[in-house]
């Protein structure tokens, strides 16, 4: 798996994060996510930065997260670029490009840790629904299959010729098109070999199918939450 | 001939492939057998170019790998992958053949040519105005080898080819093999079938854990042990002529009939 499909692909560590419970991290992503669209200035945007780096590292989660600064870099580089040609600061246009940065280093930090059987778990509860819940948990684990799927088609047309290093924009987007076709037969394909092996495995059989798994709200989830609320609060008022 | 020195290959921080190298020669049949996530596959990758040794170097025909686009390499070693729904998306067979030939700058007219004449190789130039999409499985996979064929490459690297193929199409694509061999290309093939590579008597290499536990001639291979422990399946032939306290094994079904018969005694 590449660096930038770890950043965002669930994978179970043996930390403090992973014993939370699946509402407290979802909910404490969200605050990161809105926190990073919310803070405009240089100072604060450093600071949540600084608190998402150690929260990632005492998750021991910073080597996958830090994936996610592979696809951030080249756009933040333009959006400071952008800022500077408007005749902003260059803190202003560090600024937004650190933002951007913290956006998608914020939602790796939710998506790597939030597993796809709690998005399960959450959506029933929350949804009431399983069809639409099993949808999104579903779509979700088959993220990692996709970029799988898509790894191997590049290489197999690589070995036809097709070049995906060329520097022209147009030939590339053009060779990329060799991937979509192959890619959406193989989803078509895998997609109704589910949905038989699920009919096969009795979905539907129960109107109120059961739980595997419960996660309870504990002590720990609360001291999280008010600490990262607390956190947050702060950088915002005082950074 | 193809040579890979002392070669590394990593999937994040797992080893692929580690410390291998060998020799591969034009003109004649090479097998890697192995286990599931032996590294088979991603040898066949290095060799063909399409991906780069993590450390050490892999040179066809004298040329590195590492030094050289993969469009250069393709010219020479062309890979047959397991699953041909990962590749096919144009509107016809034909076009299937000749995308290839265009990415390597063949004209429309000699493209065409090349594109019919490996069709029809393959018994596929019936169906040049069909949709790909619309062989079935057996006819896809002899699309897939049509597409390399076209282009001639000195190697041709089968990646499992056996996998979901009836018994006609399997001695099709011996027959493929054999002719290969007698236009003196060099034939590679990484499977764990291991009946089907028997009677082409393959230099070997047994691949565990991404790396070279044992080489040689397949005939010798269950002479030394049955290499269970590298999920290997004695075949047949290597069995009954254990039985029959042969010299050498029967390589296929004729030699072994003539030993019972008392025809011969290999």
């Amino acid at each position: 798996m590449s660096a930038i499909s770890r950043a965002f692909v669930y994978e179970q560590k043996d930390s403090w994060l992973y014993r939370l419970n699946p509402y407290t991290k979802i909910a404490a992503g969200l605050i990161l996510i809105v926190a990073s669209l919310a803070f405009f200035s240089f100072e604060k945007a450093l600071s949540l930065f600084v608190l998402m780096l150690t929260l990632s590292a005492s998750a021991k989660k910073l080597r996958s997260n830090a994936g996610s600064f592979v696809p951030s870099a080249p756009f933040a580089t333009i959006i400071f670029i952008a800022e500077f040609l408007l005749g902003r600061s260059l803190l202003t246009g560090f600024a937004y490009a650190l933002r951007f940065v913290n956006l998608v280093f914020s939602s790796s930090i939710m998506f790597t840790s939030v597993s796809p059987d709690e998005i399960d778990y959450m959506a029933r509860k929350v949804l009431r629904s399983r069809d639409f819940s099993f949808l999104i948990s579903t779509t979700y684990k088959f993220i990692p299959v996709l970029a799988s799927d898509i790894s191997q088609i590049i290489e197999v047309q690589k070995a036809r010729g097709v070049d995906f290093d060329t520097k022209n924009i147009f030939k590339l987007l053009k060779n990329y098109y060799t991937i979509l076709v192959p890619l959406f037969v193989v989803s078509i394909v895998r997609s109704q070999q589910l949905a038989e092996a699920l009919e096969l495995r009795g979905y539907g059989a129960s109107e109120k199918p059961t739980f595997i798994y419960e996660y309870p709200l504990r002590t720990s989830d609360l001291i999280f939450m008010i600490l990262i609320l607390s956190l947050i609060v702060y950088i915002g008022m005082f950074a | 001939m193809i040579k890979l020195k002392d070669v590394y290959y990593t999937y994040g921080t797992r080893y692929a492939v580690e410390g291998v190298s060998l020799e591969i020669k034009e003109g004649e049949v090479t097998a890697f057998v192995g286990p599931n996530g032996a590294g088979k596959t991603t040898l066949a990758k290095l060799i063909s170019g399409i991906i780069k040794p993590t450390r050490g170097s892999v040179y066809v025909d004298g040329i590195d790998t590492k030094k050289s686009s993969h469009l250069e390499i393709i010219r020479k070693v062309g890979i047959i992958f397991q699953n041909p729904d990962y590749q096919l998306f144009e509107r016809t067979v034909l076009e299937e053949v000749m995308f290839a030939l265009k990415n390597m700058g063949y004209d429309r007219r000699e493209a065409q040519d090349r594109a019919m004449k490996a069709l029809d190789r393959f018994g596929l130039s019936k169906y040049a105005d069909r949709p790909p999409l619309s062989l079935s499985g057996g006819e896809k996979k002899r699309l897939t080898f049509a597409i390399v064929y076209a282009w001639d490459p000195k190697y041709i690297v089968f990646d499992e080819p056996t996998v979901g193929q009836d018994g006609l199409n399997l001695k099709n694509l011996r027959n493929v093999m054999d002719e290969m061999l007698k236009e003196g290309k060099g034939v590679i093939i990484t499977s764990h079938d291991m009946e089907f590579l028997w009677p082409l008597n393959p230099s070997t290499f047994v691949i565990k854990e991404g790396k070279v536990v044992w080489m040689g001639k397949m005939k010798e291979l269950f002479k030394e042990a049955n290499y269970s422990d590298a999920n290997l399946i004695e075949p047949q032939l290597s069995v009954i002529s254990k039985k029959l306290s042969l010299k050498e094994p029967a390589l296929s079904v004729e030699d072994a009939a003539e030993v019972i018969k008392g025809v011969s005694n290999i």
